[in-house]
C-alpha cells in the first residue's frame, strides 16, 4: 500500500510539471489555434536564467521572479517579432518557425553553459516534509506553487477587465476587435503569460531532474499527452490531464512489470486515445454549443 | 654583398636538403572522427590529445623518418554525419586506416562499410561489445574495456564478497545497457536468477528514474547496479539518498565522474559508491611522481596546453595514441592495410603509460579486445580510492 | 441637422473583387438612416468598410475626424459600436460577460459600467434572467438582444446594425425594431441599419438609401423612398 501511495505522490508532484506544461501550451493554443513546439525548450532556458542568477549570487526570493518577469518579457517580444509578421501565413510556416525556436534554443543554452548537468538546490529544502515517508519538501513545494499558480490564474481571467479581453480575444477575435479589443496585444499577453508559466515549471522541475539542455523534452510531450487528454479548449481540463498522465505513467512502470516500464509513455498515450475515439473533445473539452 | 650571397646560398642548401631529407620517409595518413561540436564535445579532449600525440611522435621521430598526418573531422556524434566524414578519410583522403572514432551508434553507422571497404577501423572510443567480433568484423577493434567485461566484473566481486545478495538493476534500455547487464549476469552464474530481484529498463526520453528507485527500495533489494548515463545515474544517486535507501552501489565507469555525477548527485549521497577503472586518475596524489605521469605532465604542458590535466579524457587519449604509435612501429616501415591489421591483432602484453600498474594490453587473431582488466575503486570523502587487486576478465 | 458620419467616394475590395463603387452617404446626428438592398448588393461590406475591417478607399469623417485609415480598435474607442451580421456573440461567455465586453473600449468605472449593464436588463428583461448563462444557449432573438446591447454598453455615438431581422421570427422582430425605436428616442445615439427587411427598416428610419451591386442608386427620406414604385415593386412587395 505504501508502494502504491508513494508511486501516486511521485505521480502527481511530476503532473504537476506537466500541468504547467500543458497550461502554458493550451493558452498559447487558444490565441492562435497552434501547438507551441518550442514551449519546453523556453522553459528550459527561462530556467538556465535562473541558475545563471543565483550563480552570480542573487537569493532564490530574487532570482526566480526575475527570470519568471524576464521569461513573460521574452515570450511578449517573441511574439511580436516572430510570429506577428506570419500571423495569415500556412500552418506549415508555424511549424517550421517552431521548430527553428526550438533548436536556436536548445542550441543556445548548450553553447552558453555546455551540456553537462547542473544541480538547482530546491527552495523548499531537502528531505521528508513533515517528517511523511511518502511526500518530499520538494514534492510538496512542487504541488503547492502549482496549485497557487493555478488558482492564480483562474482568478485572473474570471475576475479582472484584461483577463476577460483576453478570454474574448481568443473565443472570437473579430468580435473582440468590435468592442475595441487590441486582439494582437493580448496574444503578445497570451504568450508572455504562457511562456512565465513555463519559467516556473523549468524551475520547480530541475532540482528534481537536474539541468541541462535537453531536460524539457520529454516533460513536455507529457504536457501535450496532459493537454490533448483534459481538452485543447479547456485550461483547467489540460491541468487535470497532466496530472493524470504523471499518475499513469508512475503506475504503469511500477505495476506493469518490465512492460510497463519501458511503454510507459505509450501506455498514457494509448489511454489517450481510448479517451478521444469517445470524447474527441478531450475529457472537460466543451462541445461549442451554438445556435442559430 | 659577397658574405651575404654565400649565406643566401647556404640557406637555399639547407632547404634543399631538409625538403629532401622530408621527401625520404613515408606519409602515414590516420583519420578520426569525433564530437568537437554540439552536446557530447566534452568527448572531443579525447581527439585533440591524440591530435597532440601524433605531433609529439612526428617531432620525437617514433616513426624514424616516417611521419603521421593525422586528420581528425567532427560528426557532432551525429551518425549520418559520420557516415559522411569517415566516406570522405577513406575515399577522398585516402588514409590508411582510421584510429579512436568515438561512439557506439557514430561507429555502428560505419561498421559495415570499414569491413567491407578493408579499412582498418582501430581503437574505437567506446566499450560497446560489438567491436570485438573479429569471425564477422576482423577490421574492426576496440580498446577500452567492453562494458560486459565491467559488468562481469562487478558480478564476480559480489559472488566472491556477497553471495546471499538481493540485487536490482537499472540500466538504459539500448544496446549500452544490455552490454552491462548480460556482463553482469555472467560473472554471476547460475546464481544470478536467484540474486536478482528487480531488472528495471528506462528510456533516454523518461524524465526520471525516481519512480524506479521507489520500487526497488520496496522490493527489499540490498544492492544496487546502475546501469545509467550521466544524467540518469544522478537523479538514481540522489533519490536513493532521499528516500533513504543504501545498498551497496555499483556505479558503471561511463558515469563515474566526481564533476558532472557525484557531485550534482550530491557528495554526501554518493559514499561508498564502488566504480571500477583503467587509467590513472590524474588527481590521485598517488601518481604523482609516476615517471609516466610525469611525462604526461610534461607532454600535456607543451603540446596540448588547453587540455583538461583532471580528465581521464586526456589520458585515455595518451594511453590509446601510444598503442598505436606501437602498432606501427612493429610495421616497420610496411603500412599496407594487411599488415598494420596484422599487428594490431598481435600485441602481447604491452604496457602503455598510465594505465593502472598490472594492466597490459594483449590481442590476437580471435581476441579483439586490447584491455580486459580493471581495478575496483570506492568513493570515499571526495575522490575515488582503488582497493583489491587488478581483476582481469581475459578472453581467448 | 448635421451629419455624424459622411462617407464619400468609398470603394472597397475582397482581393481582385471590387464590392463597392465609389459610394457617398451621410448618416445625421441622432437619427436613423438605413441602407437597403437585396443579397449581395454590398450592405454588410459597407459597414465593414466604415469599421476599417475591409481595405478600403475613399473618405470616412466620424464627427469631424478622419477615419479612414484608422484600425477597427481605435475605430470603435471613438465611438462606433457594430452589430455585426449573425450577431458576433461570444457564445462560450456568459451573457453578464458578454455586456461587460462592451464596454471594454470605455474607461474602468465599474459604478457606471455596473449601472449601464442595469439598464439594458431594464430594456431587454429576457438577458437578465439568463444574465449566468453560456451566451451560446441563448435563442435567436435573446441573442439579437444580447448584441444589441453589448453596443449600448460602449454608449456609441453611433452604432451600426447589419440585417437585425436575419433569421427571427417575425414577432421577434418586431419587438426588436420596436426597441431600436425607443432607444434612440432615449439616448439619441445616431444609427445605421442594414436591412433586407424593407418595411421595418423605412418604418424605423429616418432617411434611406438603395444600394445594388456597390453603388447608391437611390436616397431620400424614408417616406419619399416608401412611395417609390420600382421600390415598392421590388422591395416592398406591393
Amino acid at each position: 500500500m505504501e508502494l502504491f501511495l508513494q508511486q501516486v505522490v511521485s505521480g502527481i508532484s511530476t503532473g504537476a510539471i506537466y500541468a504547467c506544461m500543458a497550461l502554458a501550451v493550451v493558452m498559447i493554443y487558444q490565441a492562435i489555434h497552434h501547438l507551441n513546439f518550442a514551449q519546453g525548450e523556453m522553459a528550459m532556458f527561462s530556467t538556465y536564467i535562473a541558475w545563471q542568477l543565483m550563480a552570480w549570487g542573487l537569493p532564490w526570493g530574487l532570482a526566480l521572479p526575475l527570470a519568471v518577469i524576464l521569461s513573460f518579457f521574452g515570450g511578449f517580444a517573441i511574439e511580436r517579432i516572430v510570429f506577428k509578421p506570419i500571423q495569415n501565413a500556412p500552418v506549415l510556416s508555424h511549424i517550421v518557425i517552431f521548430i527553428a525556436l526550438f533548436s536556436i534554443f536548445n542550441s543556445l543554452a548548450g553553447f552558453i553553459w555546455d551540456f553537462t548537468i547542473k544541480s538547482v538546490a530546491s527552495p523548499f529544502g531537502e528531505g521528508p516534509f513533515m517528517g511523511s515517508t511518502l511526500l518530499g519538501k520538494h514534492q510538496a513545494g512542487m504541488i503547492a506553487v502549482t496549485l497557487v499558480m493555478l488558482a492564480m490564474l483562474w482568478a485572473f481571467f474570471q475576475f479582472t477587465r484584461v483577463g476577460l479581453a483576453m478570454r474574448a480575444a481568443a473565443a472570437n477575435p473579430e468580435s473582440a476587435r468590435l468592442v475595441g479589443i487590441r486582439v494582437e496585444t493580448m496574444t503578445a499577453l497570451g504568450w508572455g503569460m504562457a511562456s512565465a508559466i513555463g519559467a516556473v515549471a523549468g524551475i520547480l522541475i530541475a532540482p528534481v531532474v537536474f539541468l541541462e539542455p535537453n531536460m524539457m523534452l520529454s516533460i513536455l510531450l507529457y504536457g501535450f499527452a496532459g493537454a490533448v487528454l483534459g481538452g485543447l479548449t479547456n485550461p483547467l481540463g489540460a491541468v487535470v490531464g497532466g496530472f493524470l498522465v504523471g499518475i499513469i505513467e508512475n503506475l504503469a512502470g511500477t505495476y506493469l512489470g518490465d512492460v510497463g516500464a519501458e511503454l510507459k509513455l505509450s501506455i498514457a498515450l494509448a489511454l489517450i486515445i481510448v479517451v478521444l475515439v469517445m470524447k474527441p473533445e478531450g475529457l472537460f473539452g466543451r462541445k461549442i454549443v451554438q445556435r442559430v | 654583398m659577397e658574405l651575404m650571397r654565400t649565406k643566401l646560398m647556404a640557406a637555399c642548401a639547407v632547404l634543399a636538403i631538409s625538403t629532401t631529407a622530408a621527401a625520404a620517409g613515408t606519409t602515414v595518413k590516420i583519420g578520426s572522427t569525433n564530437a568537437y561540436s554540439g552536446p557530447a564535445s566534452a568527448y572531443g579532449q579525447i581527439g585533440q590529445t591524440s591530435a597532440a600525440c601524433f605531433n609529439w611522435a612526428n617531432d620525437n621521430k617514433i616513426l624514424g623518418e616516417d611521419t603521421i598526418e593525422f586528420i581528425p573531422l567532427d560528426d557532432g556524434y551525429s551518425p549520418p554525419k559520420t557516415v559522411e566524414q569517415t566516406r570522405k578519410l577513406v575515399e577522398r583522403d585516402e588514409v590508411v586506416l582510421t584510429f579512436q572514432q568515438l561512439g557506439t551508434p557514430t561507429n555502428s553507422a560505419i561498421h559495415k562499410y570499414m569491413n567491407a571497404k578493408k579499412v582498418p577501423h582501430l581503437f574505437l572510443a567506446t566499450g560497446a561489445s560489438k567491436w570485438g567480433d573479429p569471425e564477422n568484423f576482423p577490421w574492426t577493434m576496440g580498446w577500452q574495456p567492453p562494458y560486459p567485461t565491467e559488468g562481469e566484473i562487478y558480478g564476480k566481486y559480489l559472488i566472491a564478497n556477497k553471495p546471499d545478495a538481493k540485487v536490482a538493476i537499472l540500466y538504459q534500455n539500448d544496446d549500452y545497457g544490455k552490454d552491462y547487464l548480460n556482463g553482469f549476469k555472467k560473472g554471476l552464474g547460475d546464481k544470478a536468477d536467484e540474486m536478482i530481484v528487480a531488472e528495471t529498463p528506462y528510456e533516454v526520453a523518461d524524465p526520471t528514474v525516481d519512480s524506479a528507485i521507489i520500487s526497488f527500495k520496496s522490493s527489499g533489494a540490498d544492492t544496487f547496479f546502475n546501469i545509467a548515463t550521466p544524467k540518469f545515474a544522478a537523479q538514481a544517486i540522489r533519490k536513493a539518498d532521499e528516500i533513504g535507501w543504501k545498498p551497496l552501489h555499483f556505479l558503471n565507469s561511463v558515469s563515474n565522474s566526481v564533476g558532472a555525477v557525484l557531485k550534482p548527485a550530491g557528495l554526501e549521497a554518493s559514499q561508498d559508491i564502488i566504480s571500477s577503472g583503467y587509467l590513472m586518475d590524474p588527481t590521485d596524489p598517488e601518481w604523482q611522481d609516476h615517471p609516466e605521469f610525469k611525462d604526461w605532465l610534461a607532454f600535456m604542458d607543451k603540446y596540448y596546453p588547453d587540455g583538461d590535466k583532471t580528465s581521464s579524457f586526456t589520458v585515455l587519449g595518451w594511453a590509446s595514441c601510444q598503442t598505436m604509435l606501437d602498432v606501427l612501429k612493429r610495421a616497420e616501415g610496411d603500412y599496407s592495410r594487411d599488415n598494420i591489421m596484422e599487428k594490431a591483432a598481435s600485441i602481447h602484453e604491452l604496457r602503455v603509460p598510465l594505465l593502472l600498474p598490472g594492466i597490459l594490453i594483449d590481442t590476437s587473431p580471435t581476441d579483439y579486445y586490447p584491455i580486459e582488466a580493471e581495478q575496483l575503486m570506492r568513493f570515499t570523502g571526495e575522490g575515488w580510492e582503488r582497493f583489491g587487486d587488478i581483476i582481469s576478465a581475459e578472453s581467448e | 441637422m448635421s451629419a455624424l458620419l459622411k462617407v464619400e467616394n468609398l470603394t472597397a475590395s475582397y482581393g481582385e473583387l471590387q464590392v463597392l463603387r465609389d459610394m457617398s452617404f451621410e448618416v445625421e446626428q441622432g437619427g436613423v438612416t438605413t441602407l437597403l438592398g437585396a443579397n449581395g448588393a454590398g450592405k454588410t461590406t459597407t459597414l465593414r468598410a466604415i469599421c476599417g475591417m475591409v481595405r478600403r478607399s475613399g473618405r470616412i469623417v466620424l464627427d469631424g475626424q478622419d477615419i479612414s485609415r484608422r484600425a477597427t480598435e481605435d475605430i470603435v474607442r471613438l465611438g462606433v459600436a457594430h452589430v455585426p451580421d449573425g450577431r458576433g456573440t461570444f457564445t462560450t461567455l456568459t451573457t453578464e460577460e458578454n455586456l461587460h465586453l462592451g464596454a471594454m473600449a470605455r474607461p474602468n468605472n465599474k459604478a457606471e459600467i455596473e449601472a449601464d449593464i442595469q439598464k439594458c436588463f431594464e430594456f431587454f428583461p429576457r438577458l437578465k434572467e439568463r444574465r449566468n448563462q453560456q451566451a451560446g444557449t441563448l435563442s435567436g432573438g435573446e441573442q439579437q438582444m444580447l448584441a444589441i446591447a453589448r453596443a449600448l454598453m460602449l454608449r456609441p455615438k453611433l452604432m451600426l446594425l447589419d440585417e437585425p431581422s436575419f433569421g427571427l421570427a417575425p414577432l421577434i422582430t418586431r419587438q426588436i425594431f420596436d426597441i431600436l425605436a425607443d432607444l434612440t428616442k432615449e439616448t439619441g445615439t445616431s444609427m445605421l441599419v442594414v436591412e433586407q427587411n424593407a418595411s421595418l427598416a423605412l418604418e424605423l428610419a429616418d432617411h434611406a438609401y438603395l444600394i445594388e451591386t456597390g453603388s447608391i442608386v437611390m436616397s431620400g427620406s424614408s417616406a419619399a423612398v416608401r412611395e417609390d414604385e420600382s421600390v415598392r415593386a421590388s422591395y416592398l412587395g406591393y
